[in-house]
């Protein structure tokens, strides 16, 4: 049913690689992989169908971390996952324009990863201390590190 | 030598006089402490205090030994000697009133003939005192809260004197026995539709003149942690809550004189004096009514109080005066 | 002398008389650790910025530091008035990422103690907006109640908080007849004291006064910052996790999803006033319908974990609770994600605060039911 969706057919379009299954398999009906320049505009999308934002985050996978943005329709509980693999230069847009709840997920992600959110209107410590800038406590050592095609299976 | 004498026996009734009634603040405090813990405890479903004593009877005292023994912690950006002034000007002058209230026909320090005037005056110090907190405590919270008690009292004297002035109409006097005495057939409240009104109008006024809840806005402790007293620690606390508890007392007094016919009552052996019982008994059930609300009702918001003063209370309590001075006079 | 008034590059405008005001982290009305930054103009709030993290206790970290059982415990101390609801999505998450199916008796209990846990914590919540709007009394009175649900929990659980009640395939104990009637005579009880609240409260001139129209949540305020919960269904949306997308017995049951019509913190509460009918309403076809059998399925001694990411989201006394777990193949999960719906209802403060004043601004933070630790994780 979810594909004669109307945000699916949208989406479709900007994204080919969009993978839609008709039952929440693993806790979500939709998942795209897309590159950091394309946040801004997939947001924007996903906000102009109704979409609310459940949560952002960062899983630290070889080579380079990985952001993973989670959407929910509330007419119907549709979940839609956007994975995206932070680029070399460790920057990322921000789109805490279009939802605003996004400020607060990307400066949690800002401490606990290092990734840098570009256009942010303000990315300092959430939830630890000024003391504790650069900690970064949730990348791991190389010797726990896992490359991405072995953990972030759909 | 007469002179000396008089001098002397004057001087002595007077420190007399003054001993006892800073006494009975005292006293009387704690009682009122005690009554409502108990009250709210039952209000709340608890027992209250059970501890010290007989049913907690001792909990006050021991409380009150507790504030004085405490150490005076001082903020160091407070504003040096108004900040323990302030204490002592809400303490001290809310023993005045009882100067001129008259408990039974005998039991008056002074019968004076302008006695209310000296007791609206007295009340309305205790703004300045509230303020002094506020202001010299250097604090935002108790800025705020000193700023309300300002707005907040300065808007309720009003209809307080209004609707006293309908009585004062009614007997045409200031003097506070002369008001009680003219009530002997019958109680003000029952007999004047005017003095119902009036009555309601002061009740309502004077919860927020005293800042007791739903009016306790400068000392809201869920917006201003505790308002205009939040830097005070111990006894300086203490003397706040005695004057705050002293204030609720001399309001529920003035409004069983001048609208509850004061002493009057069944006859009772000894009535010059022990008719002073039907006053206490009046007093309190009023003080009682007081606590009730406090204990029921949410806090309104501080525009509302002001709305409730401005556009209700006062047109009321003025519309009332004219009727009443209009039909006294027909 | 005593506010500090700071100019700003703004020469005119309120903003120029701003003062700054802290409430927190140690404030009567911040429940708990939460410290809001007010710019205040008069008693007009200009801008709020809540600072958190005073609780931060990494539960993440944690999460991926040791075998995935050990954080079974961590569930419970996130949101300490509710935790059940997290115990249940972190389990169920779980079992469906390494295909156990849970007995139908076992998910019946738990949806019981879910949902009494979500009373109690809705008459914990009412208790304390009502101490924020200035009611003392009724905090007493909802503690009253709520003794009785902890008393049955703990009777249940062991615990009367920090329930750490269910388990992988199943939950610890069974509700036998002797806890069953326990249930059923807090139901009768219950019951029979909404009229209690509804006179003490929902009538009462000066708490409609203080709510009605304050601190409008729009629908597209809600989406903005996602906010989910009571917070999001006083504001009309009927989203609920166990209505859209029933997870464990929840199909089973019928039950109504209370909805507002203005947003504003008084439908709030109507809100949850009515979803702690409607729990009872769950709890009673619970137990008229409980199914027999066993209460944990046969699970191997040791579980690992298969790679791959899942999330599973069930609806706490708050709102939407998430979990997302991406696994490597061993018994510890490589990361773990908890998505606490404060979060999301906090974060909506610092716009729906500006231009309030400051007393409406108190009400409104304390109708969006916060609990500190479970933002700070």
């Amino acid at each position: 049913m979810h594909h004669t969706d109307a945000l699916i057919i949208a989406l479709r379009t900007v994204f080919p690689s969009i993978t839609v299954s008709p039952e929440a398999e693993r806790g979500w009906h939709a998942a795209i992989a897309l590159a950091a320049e394309q946040i801004p505009g997939a947001a924007s999308l996903l906000f102009e169908h109704g979409l609310a934002l459940s949560f952002i985050t960062a899983v630290h996978v070889r080579p380079r971390c990985e952001l993973v943005y989670h959407f929910v329709r509330w007419e119907d509980a549709f979940r839609i996952v956007l994975h995206l693999p932070v680029p070399e230069n460790n920057t990322v847009p921000s789109i805490a324009e279009i939802y605003h709840g996004a400020a607060w997920h990307e400066r949690e992600i800002g401490e606990f990863f290092g990734i840098v959110f570009s256009n942010h209107p303000g990315l300092k410590p959430l939830l630890l201390t000024r003391e504790e800038k650069g900690l970064c406590p949730l990348l791991r050592s190389d010797s726990l590190l896992q490359s991405r095609e072995n953990v972030l299976i759909w | 030598m007469d002179t000396i004498i008089s001098i002397t026996s004057a001087f002595t009734s007077v420190a007399l006089a003054a001993a006892v009634i800073v006494g009975f603040v005292f006293v009387n405090a704690t009682a009122l402490g005690y009554i409502e813990r108990k009250l709210c405890g039952r209000f709340q479903r608890r027992i209250g205090p059970m501890e010290v004593g007989w049913h907690g009877i001792l909990q006050m005292p021991v409380d009150g030994i507790k504030l004085i023994a405490k150490q005076l912690i001082v903020p160091s950006h407070v504003a040096g000697p108004l900040f323990y002034v302030a204490p002592v000007l809400a303490f001290a002058p809310a023993a005045l009133p009882f100067l001129v209230m008259p408990f039974a026909p005998r039991i008056q320090v002074l019968a004076m003939e302008a006695g209310l005037v000296f007791v609206l005056a007295v009340i309305s110090f205790n703004t300045f005192a509230v303020f002094l907190a506020g202001w010299s405590s250097n604090n935002n919270y108790s800025m705020i809260g000193a700023l309300r008690a300002v707005a907040q009292n300065i808007s309720y004297e009003i209809p307080i004197l209004l609707s006293l002035l309908t009585v004062v109409f009614l007997t045409g006097s200031f003097n506070l026995s002369r008001i009680v005495q003219v009530q002997e057939s019958l109680w003000f409240v029952l007999r004047h539709p005017g003095a119902i009104l009036a009555f309601l109008v002061f009740f309502i006024a004077a919860i927020a003149e005293t800042n007791r809840a739903p009016f306790d806005l400068p000392e809201a402790e869920s917006e201003l942690t505790a308002g205009f007293h939040t830097e005070y620690s111990g006894i300086a606390f203490g003397m706040f809550m005695i004057a705050e508890y002293t204030y609720l007392f001399v309001n529920c007094c003035l409004a069983t004189a001048v609208f509850f016919g004061g002493w009057w009552g069944p006859t009772l052996p000894f009535g010059q004096y022990s008719s002073c019982i039907w006053f206490f008994i009046k007093a309190y059930t009023l003080v009682f009514i007081v606590i009730w609300c406090r204990w029921t009702f949410p806090r309104v918001r501080f525009d509302q109080l002001m709305n409730l003063s401005w556009k209700y209370l006062i047109p009321i309590a003025l519309g009332n005066l004219l009727l009443t001075a209009l039909c006294t006079k027909l | 002398m005593g506010v500090a008034v700071r100019s700003t590059k703004t020469e005119s405008g309120p903003i120029h008389y701003r003062y700054f005001m802290n409430v927190g982290p140690q404030h009567p009305s911040t429940h708990g650790v939460l410290r809001l930054i007010i710019g205040l103009y008069g008693e007009y709030v200009l801008s709020i910025e809540p600072v958190i993290g005073y609780g931060h206790r990494m539960h993440e970290k944690m999460a991926q530091s040791r075998p995935w059982q050990a954080f079974l415990p961590n569930t419970a101390r996130m949101d300490y008035a509710c935790c059940l609801p997290h115990q249940h999505c972190y389990l169920s998450l779980i079992e469906q990422h390494t295909g156990i199916k849970v007995p139908p008796r076992a998910e019946y209990i738990r949806v019981i103690a879910v949902e009494l846990n979500r009373i109690a914590s809705h008459l914990l919540w009412l208790g304390a907006f009502l101490l924020d709007l200035g009611a003392f009394t009724p905090i007493l009175y909802c503690f009253d109640d709520r003794e009785e649900v902890l008393d049955i929990l703990e009777n249940l659980t062991g615990a009367r908080i920090t329930h750490c009640f269910f388990r992988i395939g199943g939950v610890l104990a069974d509700i036998d007849d002797h806890s069953a009637n326990r249930i059923r005579e807090f139901m009768r009880r219950m019951r029979g004291r909404f009229s209690v609240y509804h006179k003490l409260v929902t009538e009462n001139i000066i708490f409609i006064k203080r709510t009605r129209d304050i601190g409008i949540i729009t629908p597209d305020m809600a989406r903005r910052y996602g906010a989910t919960g009571p917070v999001l269904r006083g504001s009309g949306i009927a989203y609920d996790v166990r209505k859209q997308q029933p997870y464990s017995a929840y199909r089973d049951f019928s039950f109504d999803v209370p909805t507002g019509s203005r947003g504003d913190c008084y439908d709030r509460y109507l809100v949850r006033v009515e979803e702690m009918q409607q729990s009872l309403c769950i709890i009673e076809q619970a137990l008229e319908r409980m199914p027999a059998g066993e209460i944990r399925a046969p699970v191997p001694r040791t579980i690992r974990l298969p790679a791959g990411q899942r999330s599973f989201s069930v609806e706490g006394a708050r709102g939407e609770v998430t979990y997302y777990l991406v696994a490597d193949g061993t018994d510890t999960p490589y990361r773990l994600k908890v998505r606490s719906p404060c979060y999301a209802n906090l974060n909506l403060i610092q716009e729906l605060g500006q231009g309030m004043l400051f007393a409406d601004m108190i009400a409104t933070l304390g109708s969006l039911d916060l609990v500190i630790p479970e933002i700070d994780r």
